[in-house]
């Protein structure tokens, strides 16, 4: 079980990145709106012209 | 907004606040004499006092609330100082004389709690902002806290099948370096927040988790290095994760109560275009807007300010104000109310009122003077909590001492488990989390309150006093006939008519300004008796326009029983005879048969109170089925009968349409405003009705009533349930570390969640109701013109 000395810490690099990438994500506004995505894409654009 | 990053080089964050254009956006003039005169502005002005609105940065719990405020009010100049928990809003009134706001801020963000002045969009996006960092907080604590949950899974499982030292050391090492990002970043907030408390000698919320999290941290710390003993890493990353998460959610809630509070702030477009004298179009600040101003309202914009129309017709969408979705028409001299969006055709409109003076500033103002009022429950609640925490902070050092004394193994983790089980959160949200969901909820329904006790009281109402013309009925009065005596020109008598309702917005006036006349007399010594008629001076002939009652006592003349017919009757008298009858008829809401049927089962009883004579009334009250009513009353009457009701130890409440109700709607416990015709600043009112469909939105209101009154209990009920079990079981040594992190969380999480459900509560009543007024629209003809047939 000698892997668990090089596994473990592994793991601890890929939560750093995982933490890394999610701060990215807040700091890009990732977050901001958690339902209005989920709704615009049922909602149909049938005139393209007045998206803006 | 850009107006305030134009900052002047030299000034401190503070000293531009003091800026006159900029305090202009933020504040406005005080009466210090009393609420009810506020409205005389040259008085207000004169004694130097000034109001505003802050937003107060790190406010934990309700214990902070009154620190804060207790400091405030001790400034020299503060008039008077409320902070509101659940916005963190900072309701202040200042004498500019003795201090200015720059100051005040600056004590205040001294103290640790950094202060802003409320104004466009600002709240919501400070509140984006401590919700962004939350989420970042939340995030760590999450990706950390889950990892050091698989080491120590692992660990119990070694403790229950053996492990080799060696990795029972590895894992502990590796768990005290994956708890440090969580006790350094995503606990901060604890943190930063017990430090200021008890650097300014008091005891917060975050006091007992900051020393909890410390405790269990230190303890374990040592038990890693010297190779025995518990480690609670797992316990730490976990609180801080659920206790944060709770937050999140609150915070979430918070930000949506601000937005529908805040969508009165930031509705009004920041220019407008302004026609000039010279007919040019310029765009302009919609602050500088006057009244007697034109402004060109194009299709799509929002209307800048209250007016006239003096150009055009359009369709308009007012629901922001009333809360109806359906457009409505406003043509040449239609009155336009700032907010509103106009969606069909360009508009000139002429500026009545602008800035704070329009109806949509008076609604923004009611909805924050209601939110500062506490409800009596909440005030209770924050004494409790203060004395909560100093409670178990005691209970904690008792466990700790005597479990230490007494060699008593579990000691240390009893004690941590007392520090993090209890919790003062849940006490702490229990009523301002169902308050202010449920103003937001009364809000999209075209509710505006502005007394949140009355919704309170209102669900033990057990006695309903119901004006008649304009509540149960749409008060639109239609006319029927016109019945002239000895000959007397028709003609002449509309005319006459006419001229002395001229200026009267009474319902009766209204019918009758609607009729044609051939010529218009000037009124003179026109005097109006409230509940009874008008008389004036006209051709140098006194005549007498009113109800049978009022000719009687002024005139002179009765009736005869065959001219009592069925129906509202104006009726038009010289000093020699009386010379015409108009009958009219006024027309019952929908769904109030329905409504005062619901009240009649819950067991209140309807009073039905009218100025109009006694064959209307009855007729009224047998199609309603109320038995308890009374005609001809005067407002004088009204309100005896409310105040004997009340006297006799009831609760009353008064319906009333706010114009000849208003000194009557001050009598009752709680008093409902139709707010169609009524004027905000003067409505004595503590909920006005914004909605057009008035019988659905009362119905509405009761049945929140009931519901808010039920999630508070339920709250409090849980609150204290809780910690009333959970601390004697930790103190008895009986709740894990882990499993208290979980408790405290959860139980402040189902007190917030119990409140979100209030925000998105939809009564049957109002569902029912307005489905089938939405039918009876769809096929009344519109405005048709009244038949006027002659006798």
């Amino acid at each position: 079980m000698e892997v668990l000395f090089l596994l473990l810490p592994l793991s601890i690099v890929l939560v750093v990145v995982i933490v890394a990438v999610f701060l990215w994500a807040v700091n890009h506004d990732q977050f901001d709106d958690l339902e209005g995505p989920a709704h615009r894409i049922l909602m149909d654009d049938d005139s393209p012209d007045s998206a803006d | 907004m850009n107006k305030i990053s134009s900052q002047p080089p030299g000034t401190d964050q503070f000293d531009v606040y003091d800026h006159p254009v900029l305090q202009q956006q933020f504040s406005k003039p005080y009466s210090s004499h009393s609420g009810s005169e506020s409205s005389i502005a040259g008085v207000a002005g004169e004694d130097n006092f000034m109001s505003a609105l802050l937003q107060v940065d790190n406010i934990k719990c309700a214990g902070c609330c009154g620190k804060v405020e207790k400091m405030v009010n001790a400034i020299d100049g503060v008039q008077n100082a409320e902070l509101n928990y659940t916005t963190h809003q900072l309701q202040l009134s200042w004498d500019t004389s003795c201090t200015q706001i720059s100051s005040i801020m600056r004590q205040i963000g001294t103290a640790g709690y950094p202060a802003h002045p409320v104004q466009t969009g600002l709240t919501s996006s400070i509140l984006e902002q401590s919700k962004k960092q939350l989420i970042r907080q939340f995030g760590v604590a999450g990706a950390f806290g889950m990892q050091i949950m698989v080491l120590s899974v692992s660990l119990y499982a070694g403790n229950w099948w053996g492990i080799e030292p060696v990795y029972e050391l590895f894992f502990r090492y590796l768990s005290l370096v994956l708890v440090i990002p969580v006790l350094l970043y995503s606990a901060q907030p604890f943190y930063v927040n017990a430090v200021n408390d008890l650097r300014h000698g008091r005891i917060g919320m975050d006091v007992p988790i900051a020393l909890g999290l410390s405790i269990a941290f230190c303890a374990s710390i040592v038990a890693v290095f010297n190779g025995v003993g518990e480690t609670y890493f797992d316990s730490i990353a976990m609180f801080v994760l659920l206790v944060l998460g709770a937050r999140l959610v609150e915070l979430g809630n918070r930000i949506k109560a601000t937005a529908v509070l805040g969508q009165y702030d930031s509705v009004l477009p920041p220019s407008a275009i302004q026609i000039s004298e010279t007919q040019n179009h310029q765009r302009v600040p919609t602050m500088i807007l006057k009244p007697g101003d034109n402004v060109f309202v194009d299709t799509g914009d929002t209307v800048p300010a209250d007016g006239t129309v003096s150009e055009g017709a359009s369709s308009l969408d007012e629901s922001l104000l009333t809360g109806e979705s359906v457009p409505v028409t406003r043509c040449n001299g239609d009155r336009v109310v700032a907010g509103s969006v106009n969606v069909e055709n360009p508009l000139v409109v002429t500026v009545t009122q602008a800035g704070s003076g329009t109806l949509l500033s008076g609604i923004a103002q009611l909805v924050r003077k209601a939110q500062f009022e506490k409800p009596r429950v909440s005030q209770l609640v924050e004494k409790i909590t203060s004395w909560f925490v100093l409670i178990v902070l005691s209970v904690a050092s008792l466990v700790a001492i005597s479990g230490y004394l007494n060699g008593a193994e579990q000691w240390l983790s009893a004690t941590i488990a007392v520090l993090i089980v209890s919790c003062p959160c849940a006490l702490a949200l229990a009523t301002p989390a169902a308050t202010s969901m449920s103003m937001g909820n009364a809000l999209k329904h075209g509710l505006l309150i502005s007394n949140s006790r009355a919704v309170e009281t209102l669900n033990q109402a057990d006695h309903f006093f119901v004006d008649k013309t304009g509540t149960l009925t749409t008060g639109e009065f239609e006319l029927q006939h016109i019945n002239l005596t000895d000959s007397y020109e028709r003609e002449r008598a509309i005319n006459i008519a006419v001229s002395l309702e001229n200026y009267s917005s009474h319902p009766i006036a209204k019918a009758l300004q609607k009729l044609e006349v051939t010529r218009t007399h000037d009124a003179q010594d026109l005097s109006t008796q409230a509940g009874g008629g008008i008389s004036g001076i006209i051709d140098g002939n006194r005549y007498y326009l009113g109800n049978a009652k009022y000719i009687q006592e002024q005139a002179g003349f009765t009736l005869s029983a065959t001219d009592r017919s069925n129906g509202t009757l104006a009726i038009l008298a010289d000093t020699t005879n009386i010379r015409c009858i108009f009958s009219l008829r006024d027309q019952i809401r929908p769904g109030a048969a329905h409504w005062i049927k619901t009240l009649k089962n819950k067991g209140a009883s309807v009073t039905m109170l009218s100025g109009d004579q006694d064959s209307v009334v009855a007729s009224v009250a047998s199609e309603l089925a109320i038995t308890d009513y009374a005609s001809a009353c005067s407002p004088a009457e009204k309100m005896a009968r409310v105040v004997s009701a009340r006297n006799q130890g009831e609760i009353t409440v008064m319906v009333g349409d706010g114009i000849n109700d208003a000194p009557v709607i001050g009598a009752a416990h709680v008093s409902i405003a139709i707010g169609e015709k009524v004027n905000l600043s003067t409505a004595n009112a503590d909920i006005v009705i914004m909605n057009p469909q008035t019988i659905p939105a009362l119905a509405h209101l009761l049945s929140l009533s009931s519901q808010l009154t039920r999630v508070i209990r339920q709250n409090l009920f849980w609150a204290l349930g809780y910690n009333a079990i959970a601390i004697p079981f930790a103190a008895a040594g009986l709740v894990p570390p882990w499993l208290a992190a979980i408790g405290m969380s959860l139980s402040s999480l189902v007190v917030v969640l119990n409140a979100t459900r209030l925000g998105q509560w939809k009564s049957p009543a109002f569902e029912a109701i307005a489905r089938s007024k939405a039918h009876h629209q769809i096929f009344k003809p519109a405005n048709l013109d009244s038949p006027v047939t002659e006798l």
